[in-house]
């Protein structure tokens, strides 16, 4: 269940780059520039939590173009809502960190 | 034609490949191959790409180990594991007796074994109560044939003005003891002469008053007082500086007190400056300071050495009869305390093996225990529960009796220190330090979770095996006995081991004590008189021994008396080295290889100590008192006149000055067990002034030699009451007092050998009658069918005594390379003794057929009605 806390900094990044049909994590890891050490462990957590939904590519495609299978994840509607939240957040945080003028 | 990228993307991706899978063992079961192929899937597709590099792979591959981790982590939830706990918790509140009986072996174990490291860790492992005490260095001078020389006053002040590496050096040696009198009773008192500089260089601030100055070191009359002489005697004056006591007749001015990290570290009640002008000190090649030092900032061992070495070649260069070649520096710590590394660390490896010992036992009390929860167990799979469950319901309840086996370990420890800390002075040092610290703790907390993990491990692998194997019921009974057997086997070993050790060091004590010393031990009583120099001329001393020896020989129930300046034992002290006439030793090196010791003797010695007089004389004649006569042992005469009469020849000693003496007599050799025959110089006290200050009165008695304590007091207080009579025992608890260090030593391994014993038959008939009630209903058919009960009985006691005799085969082959660890501790005994091996592997055996007799018996009353009813 997604709870009402923000999620981190790299969660928000991981969940970004999937609501921006980056699917794979290696592809995810390129895109947030983030470790597959870190980024794994947060698709399990995103997960878990709901907020994506991971999948096998149809095994017809991998066929095809003779390679393993690769999983891919996809952003859940309660995943959007979590995401807005955070960027939200962040976004708040960043201009009451902006210096003032005058 | 192959592609060459193609060839070396599937090169590298195999690669890959063979890693994730070692990988996927860290990943928890169920989802190992998702895992697997999600990163295999991924790492394809980045290889297919153009732009792949290997350290791009490298990098990629790198996180696939903790998201493993993090994986296996989540099913290790903390929530999980407080259900557990509570769950072992409930389940051993309905079995008290098996918790209270495998928390209470772990307990034994436990605490033994952390008490044992209390004691290595305070003693050996913990650096000396001195600030920056890894800065203190031992020096000692090394010739031709020693290489462990003290260093000559002359000499260290040298080294003091000319070395560049040591921040001080200074000197510090035992002198004889001094009476404090005055107000309050005469009592003697131990004393330590040191350098101005010896505080400072300890690190150490006096806690009243000052250290000695440097003008103090020509023997002025100052004394500084130890912190416990302080209180005791003293009564903790705070305005005792300044004030003067009598010493040895002397007034003498305290100048400070010295705080209390002393008191454990030398045990010494006085300090005197160091008398740099006295004739001693004024002989360069007379080595009697031992040394310590503390090096300057940033200066190592190996560059204070080589600069320490430079000195001594200049000394060597200028002073050539100072046969020091070089110096040799060590930790302090490590000299002051290096010896007890063999003697605690083996202790400790004896104590570890009990620990083992009582841990097989809680496997098997838990293995006997698992055996029974198989509908638990199948309960639990069914509903869900995966290997990992299982096993952490297992550790958890495992943990949670070693944890309470720990704690209590730990109190059991407690009490053990103050067991120790009672009875060590005089045998250990820094015995006053041994104290539980968080090095300690941690150790302990090690030790209960190690043996919780060890102890659980048949059991766990038992029961998931069984839980999730192939063929669950055929072989489980048989794995769960092998598991069983192998305990036992290993207990009986382990026991047997340190029986043989136990075995070993009581031989090798008895074997001491039966040594011929040379004199009669028993029924001689020993005390120590010291005259107080001012109020005693030489002459008034000579008097006084005449008269009172006369008195003492008077009393009812003494047999003889006589006085010396060393007791028979004592082996330190006094050493100078001898040659015959005409054969000079070439240099003092040589020399110091042929030493003798100086007694100096009233008359009646001999008799007393029922010495045997060989040849010659002995002194009680006056006139048989030359004034350079000197009487010899046997040992010396045969190896400087050999095949020849030693008396009327004359040797040549040199406790001073080399001085020619005619041999009047030759008596017979006295021996110390420890080290072996003693060459004695024995010299008439009549014609040695000076040396009666402080003197050792021996009387042998015809009964018990207690009952004429009071009498002795009473002859002395008749001829003068401020001359105390101190440190009185019989000779036989003098000599015990040799022994000190083996006994302990023999006690400790006894102790651990016997409880081991005691856990090695519990383990034995526990596992023996586990056995029996699992076969309970095989028994039974036997018997229906016919068989003795005789023939059951020998079938549990056969079974029983091969695990037992496997056990003995390897501990007697354990014991053949262990034993040669404590090698440096015995005497007269071989660490391969076959007595000993021979006796303990018998008694090892007897005891545990005595142990397989119980469940034997029971095994014969198996019913066989039951068992055919129950089929």
């Amino acid at each position: 269940m997604p709870n009402d806390k923000p999620l981190s900094p790299a969660a928000t990044a991981v969940l970004k780059a999937i609501a921006d049909r980056v699917r794979h994590g290696f592809d995810i890891m390129d895109d947030t520039g983030l470790p597959s050490g870190t980024v794994y462990p947060i698709l399990g957590r995103l997960e878990r939590g709901n907020l994506v939904k991971a999948r096998w590519e149809p095994a017809s495609i991998a066929q095809r173009d003779k390679r393993p299978p690769r999983r891919y994840y996809e952003i859940t509607a309660a995943g959007h809502r979590v995401l807005s939240q955070s960027i939200t957040y962040y976004r708040s945080l960043g201009s009451a960190l902006r210096p003032s003028h005058g | 034609m192959a592609d060459p990228t193609a060839v070396r993307t599937q090169r590298r991706f195999d690669a890959a490949r063979r890693i994730l899978r070692c990988l996927a063992l860290v990943a928890p079961s169920h989802c190992r191959t998702e895992w697997r192929r999600e990163w295999e899937g991924e790492l394809w597709q980045y290889l297919a790409e153009s732009r792949s590099t290997a350290a791009g792979l490298s990098w990629r591959l790198a996180g696939a180990l903790p998201h493993a981790l993090w994986l296996r982590r989540n099913e290790w939830r903390l929530a999980m594991l407080l259900q557990d706990l509570s769950y072992s918790w409930r389940g051993m509140r309905k079995r008290p007796a098996f918790a209270v009986l495998v928390v209470g072996m772990l307990a034994l174990g436990i605490g033994a074994t952390t008490a044992m490291f209390t004691i290595v860790n305070s003693v050996l492992l913990e650096p000396l109560p001195y600030p920056e005490a890894d800065r203190l260095v031992a020096v000692n001078g090394v010739t031709d044939k020693l290489p462990n020389l003290n260093i000559s006053p002359l000499d260290l002040i040298d080294y003091r003005a000319q070395n560049g590496a040591f921040a001080s050096l200074a000197g510090y040696s035992g002198a004889p003891p001094a009476v404090i009198s005055g107000d309050g009773e005469a009592i003697q008192e131990t004393v330590m002469a040191v350098t101005a500089n010896y505080f400072a260089t300890l690190g150490i601030v006096p806690f009243l008053g000052r250290a000695f100055d440097e003008d103090e070191e020509g023997g002025a009359d100052r004394v500084i007082l130890s912190y416990q002489l302080w209180q005791s005697r003293f009564g903790g004056d705070r305005n005792i500086v300044g004030k003067t006591i009598t010493l040895d007749d002397h007034p003498t001015d305290v100048v400070g007190v010295m705080p209390q990290v002393l008191d454990r570290t030398l045990g010494v009640a006085l300090f005197q400056p160091f008398n740099f002008r006295s004739p001693h000190s004024s002989v360069r090649t007379w080595h009697t300071l031992p040394v310590i030092g503390r090096l300057k900032p940033g200066v190592t061992i190996a560059q204070a050495t080589v600069a320490m070495n430079t000195v001594a070649r200049r000394l060597a260069e200028n002073y050539p009869e100072d046969a020091t070649v070089r110096v040799r520096l060590r930790p302090f710590g490590d000299v002051a305390m290096g010896g007890w590394t063999r003697v605690l660390f083996p202790l400790l490896g004896a104590v570890a093996l009990v620990l083992l010992i009582a841990c097989g036992n809680a496997a098997s009390l838990l293995l006997g225990r698992a055996a029974s929860r198989g509908q638990e167990v199948t309960t639990r799979i069914a509903l869900g529960a995966t290997r990992s469950d299982l096993v952490r319901l297992l550790l958890a309840e495992s943990l949670l009796l070693s944890t309470a086996g720990g704690v209590l370990g730990v109190g059991l420890t407690f009490g053990c220190i103050r067991l120790v800390r009672g009875m060590t002075p005089g045998v250990l040092p820094r015995g006053g330090e041994v104290a539980v610290d968080a090095r300690v703790l941690v150790f302990a907390i090690a030790v209960a979770t190690g043996t919780g993990l060890l102890f659980s491990l048949a059991p766990v692998l038992h029961i998931v095996s069984r839980a999730f194997g192939r063929s669950p019921n055929a072989t489980a009974g048989r794995v769960g006995g092998r598991i069983r057997d192998f305990v036992v086997g290993a207990q009986v070993a382990l026991s047997l081991v340190l029986l043989v050790g136990a075995g070993l060091m009581l031989r090798s004590l008895s074997e001491l004590r039966a040594v011929d010393h040379g004199f009669q031990a028993a029924g001689v009583l020993t005390a120590q008189l010291s005259l107080p120099t001012p109020r005693y001329s030489y002459v008034a001393q000579g008097q006084f021994w005449d008269d009172f020896l006369r008195d003492v020989r008077a009393i009812p129930g003494v047999r003889d008396a006589a006085g010396a300046i060393r007791l028979a034992t004592a082996t330190a002290g006094g050493n100078g080295p001898f040659w015959a006439e005409g054969h000079a030793p070439i240099n003092d090196a040589a020399a110091m290889t042929q030493t003798a010791q100086r007694n100096v003797i009233s008359d009646h010695y001999f008799a007393t100590m029922r010495i045997p007089l060989l040849d010659g004389a002995s002194f009680d004649d006056p006139a048989n008192r030359p004034s350079d006569g000197v009487i010899i042992n046997q040992h010396i005469a045969e190896n400087l006149f050999p095949g020849e009469r030693a008396v009327g020849r004359h040797v040549i000693a040199a406790f001073g000055p080399p001085t020619p003496l005619l041999v009047v007599g030759v008596v017979g050799d006295v021996r110390s067990p420890l080290t072996g025959p003693l060459d004695v110089m024995y010299f008439p006290a009549t014609q040695m002034a000076g040396f009666l200050g402080h003197m050792a009165l021996t009387v042998r008695t015809d009964g018990a030699p207690a009952g004429v304590i009071s009498s002795l007091r009473r002859a002395l207080r008749s001829l003068d009451r401020g001359v105390p009579l101190t440190d009185i025992r019989t000779m036989g608890d003098a000599i015990e007092r040799d022994f000190a260090l083996p006994r302990s030593i023999t006690v400790i391994l006894a102790t651990f050998a016997v409880v081991a014993l005691l856990l090695a038959l519990i383990g034995i008939y526990g596992a023996l009658a586990y056995m029996v009630a699992l076969r309970t209903r095989e028994l039974g058919i036997r018997a229906a069918l016919g068989a003795q009960r005789r023939q059951l009985f020998a079938m549990v006691v056969r079974r029983g005594m091969t695990v037992i005799a496997v056990g003995i085969v390897v501990g007697v082959a354990g014991a053949f390379v262990a034993t040669k660890i404590i090698q440096g501790w015995l005497y007269h005994v071989k660490p391969t003794d076959p007595r000993v091996f021979g006796v303990t592997v018998l008694a090892l055996a007897a005891a545990g057929f005595l142990a397989c007799i119980g469940p034997a018996r029971r095994a014969t009353r198996a019913d066989p009605n039951a068992a055919l009813r129950a089929e």
